[in-house]
């Protein structure tokens, strides 16, 4: 190997860490302006000293940070982690840019699960009323998953079999969606279609420790794979012929990701648009290693969602703004951006 | 769905025949009498609560309610009788209602098949129903225009192709100004005006008397915040800018929080907002929803059932650091209050809790027995006015 191939590798990966640390700095800063942000004006010392000491300051300053604002800008960041890990999968093992966790009908059928929880099941189960929309989400996500992993097994687990399922999945949910909230009363409507809209606001630490639970659990079992996934990007083929075994993959991604998606939607509901674009702008900046794609499509997840957080409170201080409205609407410029500064095709 | 267009045609054609009927009916005995009197019907033109104006029959005979709650308006207005008048309406009074509902059904047992003619708010109105019920008016509220715009207006033009005009009330946009006109505006269409008049002189009595203490008050107003606790504790009902509630807050002298932010819609405040406002009351709506978790209260609704509701939303986290809590400021009211006749009952009992030394004369829930007394055909009974501490 000669010098100046390495002095190129060498450039290329410094780059490359250059990129995965300037958006942790940038994340930093934002998730520090999310603590910052809110009806309350806070000064800096206030937060810091209540976060560190909350002890010394005031019984609802205590509540303004700690219950408040803290969970939900933690969540912020380790919701966009997980869409953007999950979306990055998902493209990766679909071979599919458009592949999303919406693609596949996860979010939809999370959405049905939720709204089929606020019209008919809420109250039901009187021990689990505030966890009931979620855990209903969540078991219908799981659901779609096994649906699309059943199909993709019986026959095999082609990317295009999987796509096509899990658009089938995908415009089920949606009809059997319009179906509940046609039956529903308005208010029942309006629960729903907020719930849809995305929202961190209900967050608590319970929620934030069972997510992060999860993203930790899930992380080293997608680390385990990131040659396979990269071999995977140079096409099936070629990636057998390297050993890889892109059925199992296939699946095992799937399982994944239906674990990843569904937590986050569980939580805070279908925010959408960044499991889709998170792992673009990855590949534009880093490339497909995936030693540095699937960290930083993470990473772009985490700044879009924590951003977006910021944002949200800033529109109508006091008014809790949907976030799922403001994701698409700063990450598209951002994103068209990039496509247009590309000089070839990425993908 | 199938099954409901069924029905429709069903009820449809023996009505349209039974209809044709009566038409040949008069126009036959209207020729043997030789038109003495009363072939042409008398009219009656009036300007509704939205401006319109419109001309109908007098006095109307058969009215649809599009909201069904207004019953309570139009029963005590109407009085003996009133249950045969109303052909249709929505199922708001049942689902929402559902213990003032009870409380009709028990004592008119009829009005438990009043016909459905669905809602605005869900498009669920069905304009073709309501033309076979062939009704001498439909009532609307004006706050359909805000909260279903387009489905208004067509539901508008419909009635207006078939013949069938239709009177805006309002109790909710402005309610402390506008509940006596519409009361005042039923009356006159119905013929009962002398009725409606002694309605609005007991509001007016009763509302001036509130007013004209208020005016004598000095000092900072108290700082309030309302919600309607229709989703239960876990996430923040709406708050009201200057309508409805906030409005009520408003002249009875509190200090609404949410107005600022709000204007005059109707938007869930931030947890967070609250905290740090830290307002010295805090007022929570109540009725019979079905949501769970949501703050029960209503005419079939006791006080430890209104108090057990209650209790989750004292504890939402941080609302022990607010001044109404740690004041034991905190109290309920039926929601149904800031769509109704009833809201001069809110104001006097918003008065009585933000200035309760000058108001210890007062007694809201008294005054409600007494409306029920003079004017509703149901009894007084249930929580709807309530003081948590």
């Amino acid at each position: 190997m000669d010098v100046k191939s390495k002095e190129a590798y060498k450039k290329m990966v410094g780059r490359k860490y250059f990129f995965l640390l300037s958006i942790s700095v940038a994340i930093f800063f934002t998730f520090i302006l999310d603590i910052m942000t809110g009806p309350a004006s806070l000064s800096v010392r206030e937060v810091i000293s209540t976060i560190f000491f909350p002890a010394y300051s005031e019984r609802s300053v205590q509540v303004i940070v700690w219950t408040f604002r803290l969970p939900v800008a933690l969540m912020a960041v380790v919701t966009g982690i997980t869409l953007g890990l999950a979306g990055a999968n998902m493209q990766t093992i679909l071979d599919n840019p458009l592949a999303s966790p919406y693609t596949l009908g996860i979010s939809a059928a999370a959405g049905f699960g939720a709204a089929l929880a606020i019209v008919f099941g809420v109250g039901v189960l009187p021990f689990a009323d505030t966890l009931f929309v979620p855990i209903n989400a969540f078991v219908f996500s799981l659901i779609s998953c096994m649906a699309i992993y059943g199909i993709a097994r019986f026959k095999r687990a082609t990317s295009e079999t999987i796509v096509l399922t899990g658009i089938a999945v995908l415009f089920l949910f949606d009809s059997l969606l319009a179906l509940l909230e046609y039956t529903a009363n308005p208010e029942q409507v309006q629960a729903i279609v907020f719930w849809l809209f995305g929202s961190l606001t209900k967050t608590t630490w319970t929620t934030l420790g069972i997510t992060v639970g999860i993203v930790l659990m899930v992380i080293p079992l997608l680390a385990i794979d990131v040659w396979k996934l990269t071999a995977l990007r140079l096409g099936d083929d070629k990636a057998k012929s390297l050993g890889v075994n892109v059925e199992k993959m296939r699946l095992k991604g799937l399982i994944l990701i239906s674990i990843l998606t569904s937590t986050a939607v569980a939580f805070v509901g279908t925010i959408g648009f960044i499991g889709l674009v998170a792992p673009h702008i990855a590949r534009m900046l880093v490339g497909e290693d995936h030693r540095y794609f699937l960290p930083f499509s993470a990473l772009s997840g985490a700044f879009i969602l924590s951003t977006a957080s910021v944002l949200s409170k800033a529109v109508v201080p006091g008014i809790v703004f949907p976030i799922g409205i403001l994701t698409s609407l700063i990450g598209i410029p951002f994103f068209v951006w990039l496509l247009l500064s590309k000089k070839r095709g990425y993908w | 769905m199938v099954e409901v267009n069924m029905r429709n045609k069903l009820t449809t054609f023996p009505i349209l025949a039974i209809t044709l009927v009566v038409f040949l009916i008069f126009s036959v005995s209207g020729c043997i009498t030789n038109g003495s009197t009363d072939d042409q019907a008398k009219t009656i033109n009036v300007t509704d609560m939205a401006g319109r104006s419109v001309t109908l029959k007098y006095p109307v005979e058969s009215l649809v309610l599009m909201d069904s709650t207004c019953t309570a308006e139009f029963s005590s207005v109407y009085g003996e009788g009133f249950d045969s008048k109303i052909v249709g309406w929505d199922n708001n009074l049942r689902d929402n209602s559902g213990d003032m509902y009870e409380k009709y059904v028990e004592k008119f047992p009829a009005m438990a098949e009043i016909p459905d003619v669905g809602s605005l708010d869900d498009n669920t109105f069905n304009a073709e129903k309501v033309i076979a019920l062939n009704p001498d008016v439909v009532i609307m509220h004006d706050w359909e225009f805000m909260w279903d715009g387009e489905a208004t207006k067509e539901a508008l033009t419909r009635l207006d192709q078939a013949g069938i005009p239709v009177v805006f009330l309002d109790f909710y946009m402005d309610p402390m100004t506008n509940s006596t006109k519409s009361m005042q505006l039923l009356g006159k269409i119905t013929d009962k005006e002398q009725r409606a008049q002694d309605i609005v002189d007991y509001y007016d009595d009763k509302v001036n008397s509130i007013y004209s203490r208020l005016e004598k008050i000095q000092g900072k107003k108290p700082t309030v915040y309302i919600e309607c606790a229709y989703k239960g504790p876990e996430t923040y009902g709406i708050s009201y800018g200057d309508v409805a509630w906030g409005d009520i807050v408003k002249k009875a002298g509190g200090d609404n929080i949410a107005e600022p932010i709000l204007l005059n819609k109707s938007k869930a405040l931030s947890a967070e907002y609250l905290v740090n406002q830290s307002p010295d009351i805090i007022i929570l709506t109540g009725r019979n929803w079905s949501t769970p978790g949501s703050l029960r209260m209503g005419y079939t609704s006791t006080p430890n059932v209104t108090k057990s509701t209650m209790t989750p939303f004292i504890n939402r986290p941080g609302w022990d650091t607010i001044n109404a809590v740690e004041n034991q400021k905190v109290y309920g009211i039926y929601h149904g209050y800031c769509t109704d006749i009833f809201n001069f009952v809110a104001l006097e009992a918003f008065a009585k809790w933000f200035y309760p030394e000058e108001f210890r004369d007062v007694d809201p829930a008294e005054t409600l027995k007494e409306y029920h007394r003079k004017f509703m055909p149901i009894d007084y009974s249930g929580t709807l006015v309530y003081s948590y501490y």
